[in-house]
């Protein structure tokens, strides 16, 4: 995951670099007339005279058949309810798949064609402030719902961070939860107890299962990991991050200086522990070679017993085995004495920007309130042709599956079996657990003989159980507090742009050769470290740290 | 004549043929295994269990992709421009190359020309230039688009021209002598004797057409207007979930994870895309036989 947005980032730093400078030469559209104001900032306001916002899009087919097939991105039930309830006539100015996003926004800017409101990466977003194209939001937020405003606030310091000592705030972040950066380990409990094994909570531990499983149960596939050092599952970090080590972060040191985790000795150790298990054989052979999809291919097929993931690897792809029939249940990452896991201190997705020419900047929050509100409303079902994925406004609670998993258990704590019906402030997500419950209930002590619902069941034992995925972050995270924080949230830094990528791959081949012993890791090492400073981690370094002692201001 | 096989040639023969049969065989096996995959049940998809027979044989996602609107409008979009975006192609690169092939004499300044078409070929605008052109010629949301900028292929012309300097000059003349013009001459005698290289050109032409999806994205500003080609990158490779950021994967867009299409959905999208243009191939072979004009000359 790291590494993609990094080179995502680099990338569009140098798109950027060249466009506001042209663009700054175009110039803006006159912006004459007051904005549009309204005393009481009601949330829900309908405009008296209809206002036209443009925006954006990201296309994705949404492959829902509940969806009646007339339905397109342009009549679909959200740009509807947003013209009848708030008078907004909402237009795209183009669709582009989420891949080619940031090349389509360049050329927007370019022809000075920038739509009213977009969402941006955090690199187009300072480009585009200091450029002076952006509308300070100040007012604007004050439109904001409760629930939103409350969303925004989940961790006020993302808020504060953004917004300047003069009190200008040019973006709405969508920011999430850095629990979920907490890897799980999911491991199969049907193994276990006919190995008469106990599910191991160090790496030790989780070494000798492997080995059983191997000999016992034919795991060919000992961990599912594929050849990538990041990615969002599957990846060698999420392995390493059980001896306290995740490539691409930077950790504070002693000295009270960022040190890059690629480098580091829990990377080492990590390292050294992988290869010991690819020497004898519980490694998959070919780990170089190894794809996301054949990896998952050996996990759906029965040739995998542990995979170390995010959150939400029940929901997918651990599902289609459980439907199968596997039993795969949820443990906390085996950590090494003493090691924590790392977590990002800050994950904003993107945020979304309003165009300096546009006279009604509030639009975006009454479209982000509307959006939220909708949530689980009746016109806002499928049938209905609402489609999520298309609205243009889309924003979710940044602790949403914490809530989830609070205030379900707390629920569950007077009402066992979900017999009552759910409290009427839940939001819709929670509601739709609630009362898929008691049909989990029956599935489990059915001993999983019933009709398997992937989507529900999945979601329950993610969000909910006391032995689910969740709650073993929340064991790791607000229990045991075994965390430490990835402090780097910045921009990429010039160095970064310029070598960033060539570093990347010195790194990855590195690790897959200590991995599979084409190197000796205690004899190359340093050698390694030399290299990574030499070509271009000593610059990098010096400039995370200058960033760094910056924000401490 | 037939000529009496040596042990030698006979070895050399089985050899041969062995060795083009298992490349030929390489070739197919890739669409053998799509074809199975997209006959597929999920569950064996999914743990990678098929291979060249499909396992829990089912219509599934051809029944699925029969209802489905857009893949169709994506493949008229497709069938459209591949027939008009070679037609027109032809018609300019022979139009061009025939001019240029005659000499420095017959046709003054060729030599000028010849240089305002080889300069395309090394220098190109970049992506944002080309954009802003597309912009003021009308061109962006058009579907001309996919036609007019790629029509005169310069490489294709020097190919054209190069052939038509191959054929003999004393046929034209003993045209001309008789009276025809330089239409004629074209028509009649050229593109007859060209048909080899023309047969290339379609070919290459209609395979670059079809498989293009870049300038669909890039250019059109409804995917209601992409062709085939880009409406399956907006399928397949965009909603790849190896893409997906990470752990912060929204409710909504885990939700969506799951309700991708099947692998065996995929595949039949795949095949179906490959199979049209997989079709033109037999047709065009016929024309791929050289030593035409062995003869036409005497002396």
């Amino acid at each position: 995951m790291k590494k993609s947005r990094f080179v995502r980032l680099c990338c569009a730093m140098l798109a950027l670099l060249f466009v506001v400078n042209l663009v700054s030469c175009f110039g803006g559209k006159d912006d004459n007339g007051p904005d549009y104001d309204d005393p009481t900032r009601n949330p829900f306001g309908k405009y008296e005279n209809t206002v036209k916002i443009t925006g954006v899009m990201e296309y994705q087919a949404h492959n829902d058949s509940r969806v009646p097939q007339s339905i397109t991105p342009d009549n679909q039930a959200f740009i509807r309810l947003i013209k009848e309830k708030l008078n907004i006539e909402f237009t795209y100015l183009w669709k582009v798949p989420p891949t080619q996003y940031s090349e389509k926004l360049s050329l927007s800017m370019l022809s000075n064609e920038l739509p009213d409101i977009f969402k941006v990466t955090a690199s187009d977003y300072i480009a585009l402030k200091e450029a002076g194209m952006l509308k300070n939001l100040a007012t604007a937020y004050e439109y904001a719902s409760d629930d939103v405003k409350e969303y925004l606030n989940r961790d006020p310091d993302v808020i504060n961070r953004l917004t300047d000592s003069d009190g200008g705030i040019y973006a709405v972040p969508q920011y999430s939860d850095n629990r979920r950066g907490v890897p799980v380990m999911y491991i199969r409990k049907d193994w276990l107890d006919e190995l008469k094994l106990s599910v191991p909570t160090t790496p030790d531990e989780l070494y000798t299962v492997l080995k059983a499983f191997k000999q016992n149960k034919g795991a060919t596939c000992g961990l599912a990991m594929s050849n990538k050092v990041s990615g969002s599952y599957f990846s060698i970090s999420s392995y390493m991050n059980m001896f306290g080590s995740s490539p691409y972060s930077w950790l504070l040191g002693s000295d009270g200086q960022l040190h890059a985790d690629e480098i580091s000795e829990n990377s080492k150790a990590a390292l050294k522990w992988l290869n010991k298990l690819y020497n004898e054989g519980i490694l998959a052979k070919d780990v170089a070679a190894s794809t996301v999809d054949a990896v998952q291919a050996d996990v759906l097929g029965g040739k995998c017993g542990v995979v170390i993931g995010p959150w939400w690897q029940f929901e997918y792809p651990l599902g289609t085995a459980i439907g199968n029939g596997d039993e795969w249940v949820a443990a906390e990452i085996p950590l090494a004495e003493g090691k924590s896991v790392v977590v990002d201190r800050e994950q904003v997705e993107f945020y979304y920007v309003v165009n300096k020419a546009c006279k009604n900047p509030e639009a975006l929050f009454k479209m982000i309130n509307m959006y939220i509100a909708l949530d689980g409303m009746p016109e806002a079902a499928p049938e209905n042709g609402y489609v999520w994925s298309w609205c243009p406004t889309q924003f979710y609670d940044p602790y949403d599956i914490n809530e989830q998993f609070i205030h379900i258990n707390k629920q569950l704590e007077i009402d066992p079996k979900a017999e009552g019906p759910a409290p009427e402030n839940w939001t819709a997500h929670m509601k739709k657990l609630w009362n898929a419950y008691p049909e989990y209930l029956i599935w489990k002590e059915d001993n999983f003989a019933t009709k398997y619902q992937e989507n529900m069941f999945a979601n329950i034992m993610t969000r909910v159980n006391k032995d689910g995925a969740w709650a073993q972050i929340v064991n790791v995270y607000d229990v045991k507090k075994r965390v430490v924080f990835d402090e780097f949230y910045g921009i990429s830094t010039p160095a970064m742009s310029s070598k960033g990528a060539i570093m990347a791959q010195e790194v990855e081949e590195y690790y897959l050769k200590v991995i599979m012993g084409e190197k000796d890791i205690d004899s190359t090492w340093d050698a390694f470290v030399s290299s990574w400073r030499r070509i271009g981690g000593d610059d990098v370094t010096a400039e995370v740290n200058n960033w760094y002692a910056k924000q401490a201001k | 004549m037939k000529i009496k096989k040596s042990k030698g040639r006979i070895v050399f023969e089985v050899v041969n043929y062995s060795i083009l049969a298992f490349l030929a065989i390489l070739c197919i096996i890739p669409f053998l295994h799509l074809l199975a995959v997209s006959f597929s049940a999920d569950e064996f998809t999914s743990k990678g269990e098929v291979f060249l027979i499909p396992q829990g044989f089912t219509m599934q996602a051809y029944e699925y992709l029969a209802q489905k609107k857009e893949f169709f409008t994506a493949l008229g979009i497709s069938v459209m421009r591949t027939v008009l975006g070679t037609a027109i192609s032809l018609i300019v690169i022979v139009m061009t190359a025939y001019p240029l092939s005659k000499t420095d004499g017959r046709f003054k300044g060729r030599t000028g020309f010849t240089w305002f078409f080889l300069i395309t070929m090394f220098l190109g605008g970049g992506l944002f230039a080309t954009y802003f052109l597309y912009k003021q010629l009308g061109l962006l949301n058009n579907f001309l688009v996919y036609i007019l900028p790629g029509a005169c292929d310069v490489w294709f012309v020097l190919m054209m021209m190069n052939f038509f300097r191959g054929i003999p000059k004393e046929i034209e003349e003993a045209a001309l002598m008789d009276g025809a013009g330089q239409f004629t001459v074209l028509f009649k005698i050229y593109i007859p004797l060209a048909l080899p290289s023309i047969a290339t050109i379609v070919l290459f032409t209609a395979i670059g057409q079809w498989n293009s999806w870049f300038d669909g994205i890039m250019f059109m500003n409804d995917p209601s207007k992409y062709p085939l080609q880009s409406y399956l990158y907006t399928m397949i490779v965009s909603s790849d979930p190896t893409k997906q950021s990470g752990f912060t994967l929204t409710p909504e867009q885990l939700e969506a994870l799951k309700n991708i299409g099947g692998k065996n959905l995929q595949a039949a999208q795949i095949f179906l895309g490959i199979l049209p243009i997989a079709l033109v191939f037999p047709f065009l072979q016929r024309f791929f036989v050289k030593g035409i004009t062995v003869g036409s000359v005497k002396g």
